[in-house]
């Protein structure tokens, strides 16, 4: 992923003040997941979490101001 | 501990940060101290980079409580809190593992259902802003956006927010000086901007 991507776009529409258009912003953090997906993220997050193929990783960015 | 106790750190951060003439950042993994320390029922919160996600489908993360489901955390009201992210999607990116991880991380003030119960005002808010939901949006929802908003009002609170608006800096600088993606920049720099913090921090 690159700092410009916009990722996959959804149903959206352009802010509007007073009637004006402004630009258009989308979110997109429920667009293409379905319950089932949520649900099957969520059963492999936590096996790599039990079988410790995924370890905590709590200081990514701790780094930043160094 | 609620939201605005939060906003309250990391406002006086990148105060303290910006006098110093260091970067005005906050880091996600300093958020996580005073959230364990001030949350009663939680003992930890953990990172997790999660690997072989489907292309389409998987969110870039999520927030999930753990307690009795495993006997690390067994202990009654001692909660872990892992907030995932889906690496296959998002890589070594910084600045979007930064927001994913900060959005996720918002989901711990979920508790407090004041933010989560459709109100008139949010409701303007979410029709003026985020994807348009069909009907009434539900409180998954409006939780899911809520919690984006918070990220950003953490990620750069409105003292920073205010100098981005006559900031001739380009998208990409702004998003480089607070290491958030470009794509988020546009929601900052925007009046919504204010009708969030004036939502969200009391």
């Amino acid at each position: 992923m690159s700092d410009t991507d916009t990722l996959k776009k959804t149903e959206s529409f352009a802010l509007s003040l007073d009637g004006e258009k402004v630009r258009n912003i989308k979110f997109y953090f429920l667009d293409k997941s379905t319950p089932e997906n949520l649900h099957a993220f969520h059963k492999k997050a936590w096996a790599q979490v039990k079988s410790g193929v995924s370890l905590p990783d709590n200081d990514f960015d701790a780094h930043l101001l160094d | 501990m609620e939201f605005t106790d939060l906003y309250s750190i990391a406002e006086s951060l990148v105060q303290s940060r910006s006098a110093a003439s260091q970067r005005p950042l906050i880091m996600v993994s300093e958020l996580v101290s005073p959230i364990v320390k001030n949350t009663s029922w939680l003992r930890c919160v953990n990172f997790y980079p999660i690997s072989d996600c489907e292309d389409d489908g998987d969110p870039l993360g999520m927030f999930k409580c753990y307690a009795g489901q495993d006997a690390m955390y067994e202990t009654e009201n001692a909660w872990m809190a892992a907030v995932y992210q889906n690496s296959e999607i998002i890589g070594n990116n910084l600045c979007w593992q930064r927001f994913v991880r900060c959005k996720e991380l918002m989901h711990i003030f979920d508790e407090n259902v004041a933010y989560v119960d459709s109100t008139e005002a949010y409701t303007d808010l979410l029709e003026e802003i985020v994807t348009k939901p069909v009907g009434v949006p539900t409180k998954k929802i409006i939780s899911e956006n809520l919690a984006q908003w918070m990220a950003l009002l953490i990620l750069c609170p409105k003292s920073e927010r205010d100098k981005t608006i006559s900031d001739p800096a380009d998208d990409y600088g702004i998003a480089l000086r607070y290491r958030i993606p470009t794509f988020y920049v546009d929601a900052i720099r925007s009046e919504h901007y204010e009708t969030a913090h004036k939502m969200l921090v009391k």
